[in-house]
């Protein structure tokens, strides 16, 4: 007996050997590397929202399909191609939409909260699983629902592209016109995509270098009175249209721009026959000079992290962009592309910097990657001024100056852009904070 | 051993008919090797049918053993009908000696030795030659083995019905001349043993004793201009050169042993040929059947790498971008789970790597279908 279930047990552990031997092979899963990805626009289709008691006053499903579309980094699904108009996820045929080839699906709706307002509720869907992989709730005012989609907006952005969406944040631009025998300078604040614009300044004598303060509440810009001859430097509180002078005199008083924290402004001031930068002090008043080379310094920009102000200098020859630490100290050019370059912006991450670079093809936006130094032309010029970043960094906005000064975006890469139609001349245009 | 030797000597008829049945089932295994040989092309259009349909590996493997098992019935039914073909191939042989005879007795007449040797000994050459393209060739190694063969059988008959010394030392040169060109295959050992054996059978003669030493002497001098350029033919010349020798000293014992040392390594051989045959044929079949699996792997792995990313739109901006997911699928290709095994870098990479994934469901099948593999590991690595 012994010997025998000493035999099965031999027999026993040699056919688990000979089966794991056989099975091993069958257990190694396969390995597939995915070292590329497809390019091309993220498709979405946001369907009507669904409204119960009433018709809603404001297409919010319209609104932030403009939103999504503007940015060049989605396919939005237009309205009219879809078969049915489902408003929530149980109301989906799924089959319809993955042969649309409609991958992402937002459904909502929304309903009267009790307090005037809206309560609105919505579901990201992915057609390739059938399934829901996020849902939202907002409350809006009933005259918020406006900015409601564009909340909706920011909120499908984030999910995709994994950056906080813009469409809340305002821009700043100078407006110019002519009637008559009179010219009229306008500082104008509006939505991201230039509509609700208003006018927080105008004046016959030119307006210039709109700077948001960080908080979004502020702006500073220059001001000329061509009578007295002076130029001015203000801090105007959008609120309440408080305005302070922080320089003023003849001679250049220009190109304000806010310090991360708020609590100083670097401008140029004319200094002994040239420009030079300094810093103001909003808190103390103090006004302390940084550059004193002989030739113009100007076009001051903070990076994100308060260390270091760029700045345009022809010192040596053509105007190129220099760096130096917020002291002023440590002074290095940056710039070697091109027969010129001017007008540095810092992206929000501070890795790069926006410019505009003069070429055999004129004046175009170009972006320079600070880790390598190396630049990308992004836009198509001839006649592109005044970059900025959008708050999010993922596009610039920047004017393009054609026979109509007009203002465009265009995604950090180039890759895709679009215009903002403004009627009359529009100028140097300032993209304030997120909004929210 | 004397009644031994004595009984074979009654039994000299039957004795040459056992060799002559070894020598016909060494020709069919050989043969049927040969016919292994030619079914190689059906075994190409075989492995087209692997590749386009499901085979087991482990029916594969087991299958590629069995055509080498297959030749062995085969030598072993016709070993029967062989006895009747002898009696045929007797009466035939009987025929062509006779012919050979009259040829072989005018030319006794009209040829010197000196002649005879002169032809085998370029016929020798020419065979020498033939060798190197045998050893080459396997099948034709089996074709000369089994002309060599039919026609030692032809030369036996021919020996034993012949009395006359003439006509037994004619027998001896063409035998001699034939164990020359059957030491050009692998098998010429039983050449040699036939040839000893019938020496024997003839020094019951006395007479023909010194005959069989001529004819022993001329086998060893062409066996040892054959030594130089071979050195299997070195061990048969060595064997048959021993057993020439014995004979001259009238030693049966001897011979057999040669006979019986010869018969052995002949046995050896062939055994360790067909083993290795074998082996050849198996590494040969598996590596073809790995190599086939190998390319269709890459195939299955390419078809899916290519869905994927396609249908990936990854967020734009996003870099950095590095993570494994582990992904279930049904042998349908329906995808029914995705894990990623830690963050790609982002929640909307996460999403987007999930969504590419989902979205090649069913994903791309192998051919052949059991390389279907149920877990796949993705590799998210872009801008590497």
């Amino acid at each position: 007996m012994k010997k025998r279930s000493y035999r099965s047990l031999f027999l026993g552990v040699w056919s688990l050997l000979v089966v794991c031997v056989i099975a091993a092979p069958a257990q190694a899963a396969l390995q597939v590397d995915i070292t590329q990805s497809s390019d091309g626009a993220i498709p979405v289709a946001i369907a009507p929202f669904g409204a119960n008691g009433g018709e809603l006053p404001v297409d919010v499903a319209q609104i932030a399909s403009q939103d999504l579309a503007s940015t060049g980094l989605f396919k939005v699904f237009p309205r009219q191609n879809m078969l049915g108009s489902p408003s929530a996820p149980d109301q989906v045929n799924y089959k319809n939409w993955q042969t649309l080839g409609v991958d992402n699906l937002v459904v909502g709706s929304a309903e009267p909260n009790g307090q005037g307002g809206y309560r609105l509720t919505f579901y990201l869907l992915d057609a390739a699983q059938s399934r829901s992989i996020a849902s939202f709730q907002i409350n809006a005012g009933g005259n918020d629902l406006r900015d409601a989609a564009h909340t909706v907006a920011n909120l499908i952005y984030e999910k995709f592209i994994g950056k906080k969406g813009y469409f809340l944040s305002r821009i700043s631009y100078v407006t110019v016109t002519n009637s008559a025998n009179k010219r009229q300078f306008r500082l104008v604040v509006s939505d991201y995509d230039g509509s609700s614009p208003t006018t927080v300044y105008s004046s016959q004598d030119p307006v210039m270098s709109p700077s948001w303060s960080p908080d979004g509440r502020k702006l500073a810009y220059v001001a000329f009175n061509v009578y007295k001859g002076i130029s001015s430097v203000r801090v105007q509180d959008l609120s309440s249209g408080n305005v302070r002078t922080i320089a003023s005199g003849s001679g250049v008083n220009g190109a304000p721009s806010w310090s991360p924290d708020g609590s100083q402004i670097a401008l140029t001031r004319s200094s002994n026959g040239d420009s030079d930068v300094f810093v103001y002090n909003l808190n103390s008043g103090q006004m302390r000079q940084l550059t004193r080379s002989g030739a113009i310094d100007t076009e001051p920009t903070w990076s994100p992290d308060g260390r270091h102000i760029a700045f345009t200098s022809d010192r040596g020859g053509a105007p190129q962009i220099y760096q130096m630490d917020s002291n002023g100290g440590q002074v290095q050019r940056l710039t070697y592309n091109g027969s010129s370059n001017q007008r540095p912006d810092y992206s929000p991450d501070g890795k790069s910097l926006a410019m505009i670079q003069r070429d055999g093809n004129g004046f175009r936006v170009a972006v320079m990657d600070l880790t390598n130094n190396t630049t990308q032309v992004v836009s198509q010029g001839p006649l592109d001024d005044s970059p900025n970043f959008a708050p999010n960094g993922q596009a610039i906005i920047y004017a393009k100056q054609g026979r109509n000064g007009e203002l465009a975006t265009v995604s950090v890469d180039g890759s895709a852009s679009s215009k903002l139609s403004q009627s009359g001349e529009v100028r140097e245009p300032a993209w304030g904070p997120l909004g929210y | 051993m004397l009644d031994l030797l004595e009984k074979i000597g009654e039994h000299w008829r039957a004795v040459i008919l056992a060799v002559l049945v070894h020598a016909l089932i060494a020709a069919f295994i050989i043969f049927g090797v040969r016919l292994m040989g030619e079914s190689a092309p059906h075994g190409n259009e075989g492995q087209e049918v692997v590749q386009a349909s499901v085979i087991n590996a482990d029916a594969v493997d087991t299958s590629s053993p069995a055509p080498p098992a297959k030749p062995e019935p085969k030598t072993a039914e016709p070993a029967a009908p062989q006895v009747d073909a002898k009696a045929e191939a007797q009466a035939k042989a009987e025929q062509a000696k006779a012919a050979d005879d009259a040829r072989q007795a005018a030319k006794a007449e009209s040829d010197a030795k000196a002649d005879a040797k002169a032809k085998a000994d370029s016929r020798a050459a020419a065979k020498a030659r033939d060798k190197a393209a045998a050893q080459k060739a396997t099948e034709q190694k089996a074709a000369d083995a089994k002309a060599e063969k039919q026609r030692e059988a032809a030369a036996e008959k021919a020996a034993q019905e012949k009395s006359d010394r003439a006509a037994q030392q004619k027998a001896a040169q063409q035998k001699s001349q034939r164990e020359a060109a059957a030491k050009e295959a692998a098998v010429k050992k039983a050449a040699a043993d036939k040839a000893a054996e019938q020496k024997s059978a003839e020094q019951a003669q006395a007479k023909k004793a010194a005959a069989a030493k001529a004819a022993a002497a001329q086998a060893a001098k062409e066996k040892a201009a054959e030594d130089a350029a071979e050195k299997a033919a070195a061990d048969k010349a060595a064997a048959a050169k021993k057993a020439a020798a014995d004979k001259a000293a009238a030693e049966k014992k001897a011979a057999d042993a040669a006979a019986a040392k010869a018969a052995a390594a002949k046995q050896a051989r062939e055994a360790a040929a067909k083993s290795d045959l074998q082996k050849m044929l198996q590494q040969e079949s598996a590596g073809r059947q790995n190599a086939a699996n190998q390319r269709a792997l890459a195939l299955y792995v390419n078809a899916i790498r290519n869905k994927v990313q396609g249908n990936w739109i990854r967020p734009p901006g996003a870099n950095n971008i590095s993570c494994n997911v582990q992904v279930q699928q049904i042998p349908s290709g329906q995808v029914t789970n995705v894990r990623l095994l830690g963050s790609c870098g982002s929640e909307a990479i996460d999403r987007s790597v999930k969504q590419a994934i989902y979205k090649s469901s069913p994903l791309p099948l192998p051919d052949p279908r059991d390389l279907f593999e149920s877990t796949i590991n993705f590799k998210f690595e872009p801008d590497q």
